[in-house]
C-alpha cells in the first residue's frame, strides 16, 4: 500500500510547488492511470513513490515505512520504475546484461537470473535481441527493454512513466495486455502516467492532476462524463466519449458512459436495434 | 527542397557479428513543399531513415540527394550548409538541451551557423509564442523545465534557424492532447503558409492522416508502399500486419458497419458525420 499525506513538492530554487498537499491512498493491486497537462506534476509525482523525489512536506509511505533518504534504497526492491525515455535507465553493454543489473544489485542466484532474464525478454517480445546494445536499438525497442528490466525484478509495484509512447499501436496493445496480466493474475499494483484517455480507460482507477493538485480521483467513467470540461485540464475526450455526447444531444441515450466505441455499438444496438 | 532516394541501403556495424541491416533497397521522392508523414512499427527504420536527410547518417550503398547536396560524398562545407537547411527535431529533443538559459540554448545553432545574432534574437518572442511557451522562459534553466516544455524548447531551437525543410521524429509523443494540437497545427501552418518541406516520422496514424500529403509505409527497413492517406484507408486490413493500426475513427466506422448496418458513404470520419449515421440509422428503427 502507498500512502500520500498532505504531500508537497518543490524544487531546490524555484519559488512554485510542483505538487500541494496531496492525500491520497493507493491499495495493493490497484491499477492506478494518472493523468493531466504537461507540467501538471506527474512525473514527480511518480516520481515521489519510490524516492527519486523526496516530499518537501508531508509524508510518502511504501508498505508503512516513510520514504526517507535512508529507506528509499528498500524501497526500491519493490517499486519497479519505467521512464517516457528509457535512455536514462540503460547501463549494461547487452540487452541481456541490461536487464541482469537490477537482479546483481538484489544478489539474486545465478540460474535464478538467467530464467528471469529469458522470461522477461519473452514477456516483451525482445528475445532475439538479447546480446544487442541497447543504444543501437529504436525507441520503442528500448522501452519494451526497460520493461524487462522491471520486470524480471518481479516488484509488487510497477510504475510507468509514459511508458507506451514510443511504441507503435501493435506493441501499445501488447505492452498493455501484459500489465493487465501482471495485474489480473499476480496482483502488481499497476500505477501508470499518461496522456492517453483511452489507455487510461483501462485502470480501475484515473487520478487527474492540475497545477499540481488533485482534479478528479475515481473511475475512468466518471472522468469520461466530465465530457468538454476535461479541456479544462489539457485531456481530449475520446472520440468515442464526443460521439456519446453528440447523441444524448439527440436524446439518444444509453444506460452508461462508454469506455470505447465498441461498448457503445453494442449498446445502441441492443437498446434501440435487436427486435 | 526535394529529397530523393535511390536504392538506399544502411548497414549499422557493418563486417561485425552484430551487424544490422536497418534500411534496404529504399527508393521514393519527397516533393518540395509536401508533408510526407514516414510511418511503420518500432524498429521498421524510420529514426535511421530520418538521419539520412541531413547527412547524420549516410547511405551504406545507393544514394540521398538533399536539394543539391548529394550523400555519401559531400565535402564538410556543403555538408554544414545542409544541417543548416535541413533542421532534425530528435526523438528526445530533450537531449539536445544543454545550455544554462533558454536563450542560450535558443541562439546556440543560430551562432554556429553564423547567423546575424541581432535579427535572431528579434525573432525569438515569435519563436517562443510558436511552440506555446513565452519570453519568461528565456532566462529559465532549460533542466528545471518539465519534459513537454524541454521539447517545445528543442524545436524552437530548429525553428529559430528558419530551415526550409523540418523533419520531426516523433516530436508529440509524451505531449498532452491540448499540446499536441497545438503542434500540428504550427506543422501544418509552416508547412501550408511558409512553405517548409516537413517530414514527420510518426507511428500514430491519426496523426499521420490527418496531416500528411503522402505517407511513406516503412516495413522491416523496407518500402511497403508511398501512398495517400486515401488510398491507405481503403488498403486497412493490412495494416495491423505490419505493426500499424487504423485511426479509431475508422475502426468504429467499420464497427458500426458490421454490428448496426449502418450505411456509410461519407469521405471522412467525423464526430459529426459518425454521430449523424448512427442517429440516421436508430431513427430507421429496427426492421431495416
Amino acid at each position: 500500500m502507498i500512502e500520500l499525506e498532505q504531500v508537497s513538492f518543490r524544487y531546490q530554487n524555484e519559488a512554485s510547488h510542483v505538487l500541494e498537499n496531496i492525500n491520497l491512498t493507493i491499495e495493493h493491486g490497484e491499477w492506478v492511470a494518472i493523468v493531466g497537462r504537461n507540467g501538471s506534476g506527474k512525473s514527480t509525482l511518480a516520481k515521489l513513490l519510490n524516492g527519486l523525489c523526496l516530499a518537501t512536506s508531508g509524508v510518502v509511505r511504501v508498505n508503512q515505512t516513510v520514504l526517507t533518504d535512508e529507506s528509499k534504497h528498500q524501497a526500491r526492491h519493490y517499486i519497479g520504475m519505467v521512464f517516457q525515455n528509457p535512455e536514462n535507465q540503460f547501463v549494461g553493454t547487452t540487452v541481456a546484461d541490461d536487464v541482469a543489473f537490477g537482479l546483481e544489485n538484489l544478489a539474486v542466484p545465478r540460474e535464478t537470473m538467467i530464467k528471469r532474464i529469458d522470461q522477461s525478454l519473452e514477456q516483451v517480445d525482445m528475445t532475439i535481441y538479447k546480446d544487442h546494445e541497447p543504444s543501437r536499438l529504436s525507441g520503442g525497442q528500448k522501452q519494451r527493454v526497460a520493461l524487462a528490466s522491471v520486470l524480471a525484478m518481479q516488484p509488487e509495484v510497477i510504475v510507468l512513466d509514459e511508458a507506451t509512447s514510443m511504441l507503435d499501436p501493435i506493441g501499445k496493445k501488447q505492452v498493455l495486455s501484459l500489465i493487465q496480466e501482471l495485474q489480473e493474475q499476480l496482483g502488481v499494483t499497476v500505477i501508470m502516467v499518461t496522456h492517453d484517455l483511452n489507455e487510461a480507460a483501462l485502470a480501475d482507477r484515473v487520478i487527474t492532476l492540475d497545477e499540481g493538485t488533485v482534479w478528479f480521483d475515481g473511475k475512468p467513467r466518471e472522468l469520461l462524463e466530465k465530457g468538454d470540461q476535461l479541456h479544462e485540464v489539457g485531456l481530449e475526450p475520446p472520440f468515442v466519449t464526443k460521439v456519446y455526447q453528440q447523441l444524448t444531444r439527440q436524446s439518444i441515450d444509453i444506460t452508461q458512459e462508454p469506455l470505447h466505441y465498441e461498448e457503445l455499438v453494442d449498446e445502441l444496438w441492443r437498446l434501440y436495434l435487436k427486435t | 527542397m526535394e529529397i530523393v532516394f535511390e536504392d538506399v541501403d544502411y548497414i549499422y556495424q557493418p563486417n561485425t557479428p552484430l551487424e544490422h541491416v536497418a534500411l534496404q533497397g529504399l527508393s521514393f521522392t519527397i516533393p518540395s513543399e509536401f508533408f510526407t508523414a514516414i510511418v511503420g512499427r518500432t524498429g521498421s527504420g524510420k529514426s535511421t531513415l530520418l538521419q539520412q536527410l541531413n547527412g547524420l547518417l549516410q547511405p551504406t550503398s545507393g544514394t540521398v540527394t538533399v536539394g543539391d547536396t548529394r550523400l555519401p560524398g559531400a565535402k564538410s562545407k556543403p555538408l554544414k550548409e545542409l544541417r543548416r537547411r535541413v533542421g532534425l527535431v530528435f526523438q528526445y529533443p530533450e537531449h539536445q538541451l544543454f545550455e544554462e538559459t533558454v536563450k542560450q540554448e535558443l541562439l546556440f545553432g543560430p551562432k554556429n551557423f553564423g547567423l546575424d545574432l541581432g535579427q535572431v534574437e528579434a525573432k525569438l518572442p515569435q519563436v517562443l509564442q510558436d511552440v506555446g511557451l513565452d519570453e519568461s522562459f528565456l532566462e529559465r534553466s532549460p533542466f528545471t523545465l518539465s519534459g513537454g516544455q524541454m521539447k517545445r524548447v528543442a524545436l524552437a531551437s530548429v525553428l529559430i534557424l528558419d530551415s526550409e525543410v523540418l523533419v520531426l521524429d516523433e516530436p508529440t509523443a509524451g505531449l498532452d492532447p491540448v499540446g499536441k494540437k497545438q503542434l500540428l497545427q504550427l506543422f501544418r501552418y509552416l508547412n501550408e503558409e511558409k512553405g517548409k518541406t516537413v517530414v514527420l516520422v510518426t507511428h500514430n496514424m491519426e496523426d499521420a492522416m490527418a496531416n500528411a500529403d503522402q505517407l511513406v509505409v516503412l516495413n522491416d527497413g523496407c518500402i511497403d508502399s508511398v501512398t495517400s492517406p486515401k488510398h491507405l484507408i481503403e488498403k486497412r486490413d493490412q495494416l495491423e500486419a505490419i505493426g500499424l493500426a487504423a485511426p479509431e475513427s475508422i475502426k468504429f466506422v467499420d464497427y458500426m458497419q458490421q454490428t448496426l448496418g449502418v450505411n456509410w458513404n461519407e469521405d471522412e470520419a467525423t464526430v459529426d458525420t459518425v454521430s449523424q449515421a448512427l442517429i440516421k440509422r436508430i431513427k430507421a428503427g429496427a426492421n431495416k
